[in-house]
């Protein structure tokens, strides 16, 4: 389970059948093709040239093998641009945004083990887009933290094992990000592509990290989970139930800088970790600021009615998640868009009364 | 690095990274041959030699036509066996030195029967350039798909042809044969033999005295024997609703090669790059202006093909990214940046030689003052030397010059001719 499972390496993805179906047609008579034919063989069209796909800007249907529009050239999305996954109550996407050429924000999400009680992990990381290679590191942290948590987090009852788990994760993903700057900028990073002589490198690549465990604990009278997050840089998690949300994190950031972050000139890529038990039905959310920053925009109305909606759906179901993580990149791309934004949600509890209480281990 | 195909790349610098409602996209795209010595089959080839033997070429006590004999001999031991040549003679017509019609084969036999006819050559008439074109066509004609390449030498004005006929056959010929075309002394007229050899892919220069013949009729033919790949074209994509503002090759020499498109479909047009050597590297700057996008938009403005004999390699991709971070559409792009000033070192030389003939001095010294700041700054040494017989340099770095009260009408020349030379940009190991 990876934000770029689905990403096409070359650029060239010609985007999913629109109707689901696996059978391919013949764009004359319409009957249905024999897989590999060159010719229908109920009307002998010529299938060899298949039709190219519609451009999603000017409809032409001209996508060119190499991603762009053969008419008004325009690129075509890619896996990333639009990154979604989907397991039961968890639910991800990442999308480039508005604004942004590319998407550096990535998300990982894993189970520690088979079956529905297994620890749930969610890592969302946000390549800084100031440095080239951060695309890459991105998700070469999130994939780290989330390999990490998901082979050693299984079995650990205490919370200090936890704890020092997630602390072992984010040292894995500093490793990981660093790596991707020794690995040279690479996952779509179009500046040195194109310019190999022009050495355009602003910094080395870097990017902030918030991973998740969480353990259901649902033997209790009112089903509980007990919530661990981590986090270095400003990317966020919240808690969002009965209309209250409850941040889970405190930015590592002075006056709009990052104080923290991972990457091969990071200072300081020690995450903070905190512990909270959540009681009753709730929202884990996770996510970058490209989706926090209009959450606490200064009329604050339309995020209000969001996180409404989140308790409203809170109770309806557990599969519900990726529908609402669709909406609220819908909602941060509605508000301008002007950063790549990354939405994890897990549905807790299913039960009637919510409290959120952070507790102090150790 | 796009490798598109058989021993060819295109590589592509520019800033993709446009600030808000910006629709300029320039790029330097350098393209790159490398077949292995031996390694490709060579083409047929077809070398013309067509040498003024106009009255003029009797001057100078007959030096000029006893080197021009000379330089035409060493010329054709040049020439590779088993290759097609002639030797055609030029004044107010042109006419058949060697062989007596058609093409010769080159072996030693006839390369030794080539140089006793070109000796027996002697000048009288005038000078008909547009004639000496005409016979070059008709003699490339005779090979069609060999790579063919003329070199042309006068040292006279073409007084006995009109401009507009001149014209006209310079167009007859385009896509034909190249021309290399070369003056001797200071009695020709730079703007015609420039407009021969932009048209025929070729270049032009001065050759000061006639002992200067030999050493450069031996290189250029030398180069010629040299090209391996015949008809190389440049093909350019650029999307809907966009226009080409310009395609130059900016180095070794500064060649708008705008005019010379020619439409493959509505959106496709082909630029001609002539033939090419197994090692050469050339540049070309293209300017596309295209419909605005919105920031975040990245569209494709233009994919450089190159069509070699007539056959589509994968394309190299320029680029357009709308962003609001300025940090992004402010980045300078060296190779481009680095072109723009060859380009304005050409126009500066240009500008203040034609202000100093109308004898504005003042204009002269600045715009040659600025050339010399721009040739130093780009490391064009050769232009800076050149520049120096012109101009007196107090402070080349701030071009700061005086006019030279005398200059050498060949030196003048010379700089006028040599001022599309360009140096590459100095580029990393490896890169």
């Amino acid at each position: 389970m990876s934000a770029t499972d689905n990403e096409s390496p070359n650029g060239a993805d010609s985007g999913d059948p629109v109707d689901g179906s696996d059978v391919e047609r013949c764009p004359s008579c319409g009957e249905a093709t024999i897989a590999g034919a060159n010719w229908c063989e109920a009307c002998g069209h010529d299938l060899s040239r298949r039709p190219l796909p519609d451009c999603a800007a000017c409809g032409e249907p001209q996508v060119g093998t190499d991603g762009y529009c053969q008419v008004c050239g325009h690129r075509q999305p890619v896996g990333r641009d639009h990154a979604v996954e989907s397991h039961g109550p968890v639910a991800a996407v990442s999308d480039r945004g508005l604004r942004r050429h590319q998407n550096e924000d990535a998300f990982a999400l894993g189970r520690a083990s088979d079956g529905e009680s297994g620890p749930v992990v969610m890592v969302v990381c946000d390549g800084v887009s100031t440095t080239t290679g951060s695309a890459a590191a991105s998700v070469a942290a999130a994939d780290a933290a989330r390999d990490h948590l998901v082979s050693t987090v299984d079995g650990v009852s205490t919370p200090d094992g936890i704890e020092q788990a997630i602390r072992n994760a984010v040292m894995a993903a500093q490793a990981a990000a660093t790596d991707a700057a020794r690995v040279g900028p690479d996952g779509g990073d179009h500046s040195d592509r194109s310019n190999p002589a022009s050495s355009l490198q602003a910094g080395l690549p870097s990017t902030t990290l918030v991973a998740t465990v969480t353990l259901a604990a649902d033997d209790g009278p009112v089903p509980t989970s007990q919530v661990w997050v981590g986090w270095v840089g400003d990317s966020r998690a919240y808690v969002v139930a009965d209309g209250e949300t409850t941040l889970l994190t405190a930015d590592h950031q002075l006056a709009g800088a990052l104080t923290r972050w991972l990457g091969a000139d990071s200072e300081n890529s020690t995450p903070d970790v905190r512990h909270h038990e959540v009681v009753g039905p709730a929202w884990l959310l996770v996510c970058s600021d490209g989706l926090w920053r209009y959450l606490h925009s200064a009329t604050g109305e339309p995020a209000h009615e969001l996180l409404d909606r989140l308790t409203a759906d809170g109770a309806a179901g557990r599969d519900g998640g990726l529908n609402l993580v669709e909406e609220l990149i819908r909602f941060a791309n509605d508000h301008g868009g002007h950063d790549n934004v990354t939405v994890a949600l897990f549905g807790l509890n299913q039960g009637a009364v919510t409290t959120v209480e952070e507790r102090q281990d150790g | 690095m796009a490798d598109v195909g058989s021993g060819f790349e295109a590589e592509v610098y520019q800033n993709e990274f446009l600030p808000a409602g910006a629709e300029i996209v320039d790029a330097v795209v350098t393209v790159r041959s490398h077949v292995a010595a031996g390694g490709a089959q060579r083409a047929d080839a077809v070398e013309m030699i067509v040498i003024d033997t106009s009255g003029s070429m009797s001057e100078e006590g007959g030096r000029k036509m006893r080197a021009a004999i000379e330089a035409t001999q060493a010329a054709v031991d040049t020439i590779d066996d088993g290759c097609h040549f002639a030797i055609v003679g030029g004044s107010a017509g042109a006419y058949m030195i060697y062989p007596n019609e058609g093409l010769a084969v080159a072996s030693d036999r006839t390369r030794n029967e080539a140089k006793r006819a070109v000796a027996r050559v002697r000048p009288k008439g005038g000078t008909a350039i547009g004639s000496w074109l005409r016979a070059a066509a008709y003699l490339a004609a005779l090979r069609p798909g060999a790579i063919a390449h003329a070199l042309l030498l006068t040292d006279g004005k073409n007084q006995h042809e009109t401009p507009e006929e001149l014209d006209r056959q310079i167009a007859e010929c385009i896509g034909r044969f190249q021309c290399d075309a070369r003056g001797l002394g200071v009695d020709w007229d730079i703007g015609e033999l420039r407009r021969v050899a932009s048209a025929l892919l070729g270049t032009v220069d001065i050759i000061p005295r006639p002992e200067d013949m030999h050493d450069e009729f031996t290189a250029l033919t030398r180069q010629a024997m040299g090209k391996q790949i015949g008809s190389v074209a440049l093909r350019l994509w650029t999307p809907k609703g966009s226009s080409c503002e310009f395609v130059k090759q900016v180095a070794p020499t500064l060649e708008n090669l705008t005019a010379l498109a020619q439409p493959v479909d509505a959106l496709t047009s082909d630029y001609p790059l002539g033939a090419w050597a197994g090692d050469e590297e050339r540049d070309y700057h293209l300017r596309i202006r295209i419909p605005v996008g919105n920031v975040g938009d990245e569209r494709l403005a233009a994919r450089v093909m190159l069509s070699i004999d007539g056959v589509d390699q994968p394309p190299a991709l320029v680029r357009a990214i709308w962003t609001d971070d300025e940090r992004l559409s402010t980045r300078i792009n060296r190779e481009v940046a680095h072109y723009t000033g060859q380009a304005e070192l050409a126009d500066a030389i240009a500008q203040g030689l034609a202000a100093r003939e109308a004898g504005d001095a003042e204009s002269a010294t600045i715009k040659l003052g600025r050339a010399v700041q721009l040739a130093h700054e780009s490391g064009n040494d050769d232009t800076v030397r050149l520049l120096q017989k012109v101009v007196d340099v107090d402070d080349a770095e701030s071009g700061t010059v005086r006019l030279k009260r005398q200059v050498e009408r060949s030196d003048e020349m010379a700089l006028d001719v040599r001022s599309t030379r360009t140096v590459r940009i100095n580029k990393p190991a490896g890169g």
